[in-house]
């Protein structure tokens, strides 16, 4: 085993200037918790800015109550993987974060499914076309606030694995999102919730990704300038 | 004392340097950095096979670990997670070398002096072990280090790699099979 090697003055330098006091991290699911007040807040300004589905009573408490409910709670579950994700050793790993994925994805289809069983909601002439891009904006701009929040704790970290932390905090984000404007929209045909709803997740999982492998891409081409530096 | 009991203590020690370092008490830094330099350039060095990138990398991996300080949680282990830091700063030299298309690994005869795991010195000298440690992939050699040289347990090789315990289990048992597989042809005339 090699002996201690001996510390490199710019290490010293670099701690000795910035030698704060620092507060440990709340756990993963404490700190997406924080969603526990967007949550509502989404809610509320869904039902205040649009009318409610008029196939709410059909639809009974279980899905339409429970369906936002479920996807936002497996939402929250992919935000706290994500943020695992961003502490050093704590990341439930690649295979973890794909299965988790696909879960949330099933999850996202069969709840699709059982709300079309039960209600045919409002007839619409084309609904792969109709209200889809309305619904696609909305879902996402709703996703977005909340991406936003997540991407500040992710970043505030030290994602080792940031596309995956920020892909799993895009769809989780996103199925959020979708789960609230359940309450909002009335078109239960599949190929519009699928096409439209689904796009707006996996928009969502991208710009989650996209940010996760830019911060990648910045954290690389700083350790190379650094150990260029170094090294002449 | 055994073993358990002096590897239980030095995971206290760690972890109340780092929760001291968190403080802000840079004398703490300096002692993690005594404690665990040494191992860790040795984990680099298995990895990289080449002594001078591994010090590189040491660095990289102590400015993240100064960086990142607030994510260590007291309750969990201190060499789990600065072996974590130090695997990915690993990963990402990796990806920085293929973009650009430069990977320097050493000829056999000019390895840095690495650790290898003790159980594996029953089969072949230090020297046949060291080479027969470079012919398994990077994601085995890991697992071997880590658990078998570093003495992290399973479910500490599990969070440096973000897998489960159980997979750190069998990729380290596998690589072990395959080491004595590589020292056994070496040892066959």
């Amino acid at each position: 085993m090699n002996g201690p090697a001996p510390l490199p003055p710019e290490l010293r330098q670099l701690v000795r200037s910035d030698l704060r006091p620092v507060r440990p991290l709340a756990a993963p699911a404490r700190r997406a918790a924080v969603l526990l007040v967007w949550a509502p807040v989404a809610v509320t300004l869904v039902l205040a800015t649009g009318p409610a589905r008029p196939d709410a009573a059909e639809l009974g408490w279980l899905l339409s109550w429970g369906v936002v409910l479920a996807e936002l709670v497996a939402g929250a579950g992919l935000v706290t993987l994500a943020l695992g994700e961003a502490v050093p050793g704590r990341g439930a790993g690649r295979q973890a974060g794909l299965i988790a994925l696909a879960g949330a994805a099933t999850l996202f289809v069969v709840l699709a499914v059982l709300v079309r069983g039960a209600s045919a909601g409002v007839p619409v002439p084309n609904p792969l076309l109709t209200h889809g891009p309305a619904c696609l904006t909305l879902s996402g701009l709703i996703g977005l606030t909340a991406l936003a929040v997540v991407a500040v704790l992710i970043f505030r970290s030290n994602p080792l694995r940031a596309s995956l932390a920020g892909l799993l905090a895009g769809a989780g984000t996103g199925l959020m999102a979708v789960g609230v404007y359940h309450l909002d929209c009335p078109v239960t045909h599949l190929a519009h919730v699928l096409v439209w709803h689904g796009g707006a997740i996996a928009l969502l999982a991208l710009l989650g990704l996209g940010f996760g492998l830019g911060q990648e891409f910045i954290e690389r081409r700083r350790m190379e300038a650094r150990l260029a530096a170094r090294n002449t | 004392m055994d073993g358990e009991d002096v590897r239980g203590d030095t995971r206290q020690a760690l972890s109340a340097l780092m929760v001291a370092y968190q403080g802000g008490d840079e004398m703490a830094f300096e002692r993690l950095f005594e404690e665990l330099s040494g191992p860790v350039t040795a984990f680099l060095r298995s990895l990289t096979r080449n002594a001078a990138r591994a010090d590189d990398l040491l660095q990289e991996t102590f400015f993240h670990v100064h960086r990142a300080r607030q994510t260590y949680d007291p309750s969990r282990s201190a060499k789990a997670w600065v072996y974590a830091i130090a695997h990915n700063v690993f990963l990402m030299s990796c990806r920085s070398e293929r973009r650009r298309g430069r990977h320097e690994e050493l000829a056999d005869d000019e390895l840095p002096d690495v650790p290898v795991p003790a159980e594996a010195e029953a089969y072949a000298t230090k020297d046949a072990v060291r080479k027969a440690l470079g012919r398994l992939s990077v994601d085995r050699r890991e697992a071997v280090i880590l658990h078998h040289v570093q003495g992290l347990s399973f479910q500490e090789v599990g969070a440096v790699l973000g897998i489960t315990t159980m997979a750190a289990k069998l990729r380290s048992h596998r690589a072990m099979g395959e080491l004595r597989e590589i020292l056994k042809e070496g040892a066959t005339p």
